[in-house]
């Protein structure tokens, strides 16, 4: 059976006693698509990986890959390769055989097995390494060779579960990159899971956020982290300040949004009558500090709390009194032109433009367990 | 006082030197993090003040007292590991109230010193609650329970956060530093993500095979670090191999494939061969009907990260140029295929001397 690395699921759930860990999810993924499921620990995200391999069934609805129904076909069948979290390379044999044992198990000739595992050790930057075992490799080197152990496979649907999770953090980012460069010029199809927002944003075509099994948004990066749908959304990805309150005014181009007496932010997004309850938003760094300022339009004094260096950027917190805490990300130099942290305990204003402004409703739950994602 | 200091410390497996010639002071109070890259030699470091492993050689002091030969459980240190250790058929209140009970208070103090240690760290779970039940940051909140419940002075913390997922960790790293801080403990931290380390530490301990390559403020070491592979091991950084044209005085301009730069260095000679290093923060995307400098080239890729966009740029003269710009949430400047120029922040730019083992090597990181 030949098959297009195209993914649908229809409606699919799987349960676990009384446990739904995939809760109703439908999702479509393109020929060539890079695409994260995104979550907190429990959301599902394993399991929803594990429904595409075919190593779990769904409890309902069908899985279909290149627009064929394959709910019921086995995973050998299935013709994706599946790199779980634990990936266990054989300790005995040489990081070359490793990535060889596929080729050969599936039949192939030892010479054309070696072959397709030189050419993937190198497409991973490991050939220099063949003939090491794996416990002379570091946590890195080895998590890639898992991955030239999948890529042997060759076939055209790649599932990651956590593929960079073993990997310092300073060597994960390099490795996203080349992750992504290397996928798209063999030009498969990756689903990859993973619990950081960054990896997710820097490496997908598109992202899944999961959440208790189902799927809270799908889309591009930038669609998630400009256009999030629920304040966890929001602070799941990329974290952002929230307030919450009531519409006391509304125009075409600005919402006037009650957050205390004598307090108000006003966003240009529309969508919010007069008297609803609301939760507004800011990004970090769509915050700004201001040592001295006039109170214009959503300029707030408060007091320089704690200021902590994140290296690109400083990171303040001011508090507003009653109304909580607000977070900043200032970029480095004009933080400490600023001389920012040298000002902790000082009144300071902070700003956020009205465009930059989120609207959300407010929750059914409290605010705070909305956002939780322990 | 719960100073720490650390004497010509060594330790070797079989004949790798695991640690070298380790000598380090810590400070009363002083939340220090240890961090590099895996293998580096942290965790075993950490270990050895701990007294779980031994040293072969050096000393290791905790206050005025020389330790180096005592057992951990006279060292008066509070202990977290990675692999949260939680007794599994306990309560976590029990879990918490372990040592207290162990040291001798009895059921009713241990029940109140509990109680303040879990206010402390913020954990609110029913009494009866045991570890299994609980997230994985309940899990690390109690551990954290524990070790602060042995009262210690100096807290030792190896990867504390290194379970819980990317989005927790960052959470739970800011109510770490407020607990040591109310304290008043010394803390030292061993940890992989320099973010985390940067964010919470007053200083920071650069290790390299089982050296220490650099101590500084994370400010210092991020901004002017004196080692390349500091530079690179604390965050993206652009190298640019380059030749001195002129010096004077802390400045120089380099000539880089025919074209020029100023950048900051000193102690180099005209002709010499440098590396210029700058952060990816400091690299300016200027749009096309600008480019007037040399410094011009296409855009390669364009990723928004969310807080910030990383553009890489293939110049005209060869080189490849990471720059990132603070998400505006705004037109950006700089799509895949577009001519853009760069420019650089003016004191963004530091001149290096070519390492002897050379760049390779000295940027490894593993």
């Amino acid at each position: 059976m030949i098959i297009l690395p195209s993914i649908k699921l229809a409606n699919v759930s799987r349960t676990f006693g009384r446990i739904k860990a995939v809760d109703r999810v439908n999702l479509g993924i393109s020929d060539g698509e890079y695409v994260c499921i995104l979550g907190p620990t429990g959301a599902g995200k394993t399991t929803l990986l594990r429904l595409i391999a075919g190593l779990v069934a769904p409890t309902s609805g069908s899985v279909e890959l290149g627009g064929k129904d394959v709910t019921n076909v086995q995973p050998e069948d299935r013709n994706a390769s599946y790199v779980p979290q634990q990936y266990a390379l054989f300790p005995h044999m040489t990081v070359r055989d490793n990535v060889a044992f596929g080729p050969l198990a599936r039949g192939l000739s030892p010479e054309e097995s070696l072959r397709i595992a030189d050419k993937m050790l190198k497409l991973v930057r490991l050939a220099h390494r063949a003939t090491a075992f794996p416990h002379e490799l570091s946590g890195g080197m080895q998590q890639r060779i898992a991955l030239a152990r999948g890529l042997a496979g060759r076939s055209p649907l790649l599932l990651l579960d956590e593929p960079l999770g073993a990997i310092d953090a300073r060597l994960r980012v390099i490795l996203r990159y080349e992750l992504r460069e290397l996928t798209k010029r063999l030009g498969v199809t990756v689903v990859h899971v993973t619990h950081d927002q960054q990896e997710a944003m820097s490496i997908a075509d598109r992202i899944a956020v999961l959440r208790d099994g189902t799927i809270q948004q799908f889309g591009r990066p930038s669609e998630i982290y400009e256009a999030p749908v629920s304040p966890f959304l929001a602070n799941f990805v990329g974290g952002a300040n929230f307030l919450e309150g009531i519409v006391v005014r509304e125009a075409p181009d600005a919402t006037v949004v009650d957050v205390a007496e004598g307090f108000s932010i006003t966003s240009s997004r529309d969508g919010h009558g007069m008297g609803d309850s609301v939760v507004t938003s800011f990004r970090q760094e769509g915050t700004q500090i201001l040592t001295n300022a006039s109170l214009e339009e959503n300029v707030v004094p408060g007091r320089l709390v704690s200021t902590s260096f994140l290296g690109s950027f400083v990171r303040c917190v001011v508090n507003l009194g009653r109304v909580g805490d607000v977070v900043a990300k200032v970029p480095v130099r004009e933080a400490l032109e600023q001389r920012l942290p040298e000002r902790v305990g000082d009144i300071v204003y902070s700003r956020a433009s009205r465009a930059r402004i989120m609207i959300f409703d407010r929750p059914e739950r409290p605010l705070a367990v909305e956002l939780e994602a322990f | 006082m719960p100073n720490v200091r650390l004497v010509g410390v060594g330790k070797k497996y079989k004949d790798v030197d695991a640690l070298h010639n380790v000598s380090l002071e810590i400070r009363d109070r002083e939340y220090v993090s240890i961090i590099g890259p895996s293998g580096c030699g942290k965790s075993t470091l950490l270990k050895c003040i701990a007294g779980i492993i031994r040293q072969d050689s050096g000393q290791i002091f905790i206050g005025d007292t020389e330790v180096s030969a005592l057992p951990p459980e006279e060292r008066r240190l509070g202990y977290m590991f990675q692999e949260i250790a939680l007794f599994p058929h306990m309560t976590s209140w029990d879990n918490v109230g372990y040592g207290p009970r162990v040291r001798g208070k009895n059921t009713e103090l241990t029940r109140q010193f509990v109680a303040q240690v879990m206010e402390l760290v913020r954990l609110k779970i029913a009494r009866h609650t045991y570890p299994d039940e609980l997230s994985g940051g309940a899990r690390q909140k109690t551990a954290l329970a524990r070790a602060i419940a042995a009262e210690p002075q100096l807290l030792l913390l190896d990867e504390p956060l290194g379970a819980l997922d990317a989005h927790v960790r960052a959470v739970l790293r800011y109510e770490l530093r407020r607990l040591v801080n109310e304290l008043g403990l010394t803390a030292i931290h061993v940890t992989h993500d320099q973010e985390e380390a940067m964010s919470i530490s007053d200083r920071l301990v650069i290790m390299k095979a089982g050296q220490v390559v650099e101590v500084g403020t994370p400010r210092e070491l991020y901004l002017s670090p004196k080692r390349l592979f500091t530079a690179n091991f604390l965050g993206e950084t652009n190298f640019i191999p380059a030749n001195v044209e002129h010096c004077d005085q802390g400045e120089i301009t380099a000539s880089v494939k025919g074209w020029n730069v100023d950048s900051q260095g000193s102690g180099f000679t005209k002709g010499q061969s440098v590396v210029l290093a700058v952060r990816p923060e400091s690299v300016i995307v200027t749009p096309s009907e600008q480019v007037q400098q040399q410094w011009a080239g296409t855009v390669e890729e364009c990723v928004l990260l969310g807080d910030c966009v990383r553009t890489e740029v293939e110049l005209d003269n060869g080189l490849r140029m990471i720059a990132q710009t603070t998400n505006q949430g705004t037109e950006r400047v700089g799509n895949v295929g577009e001519r853009v120029g760069i420019d650089f922040v003016k004191g963004g730019l530091i001149a290096y001397q070519i390492p002897a083992h050379g760049l390779d090597v000295e940027l490894a990181l593993e």
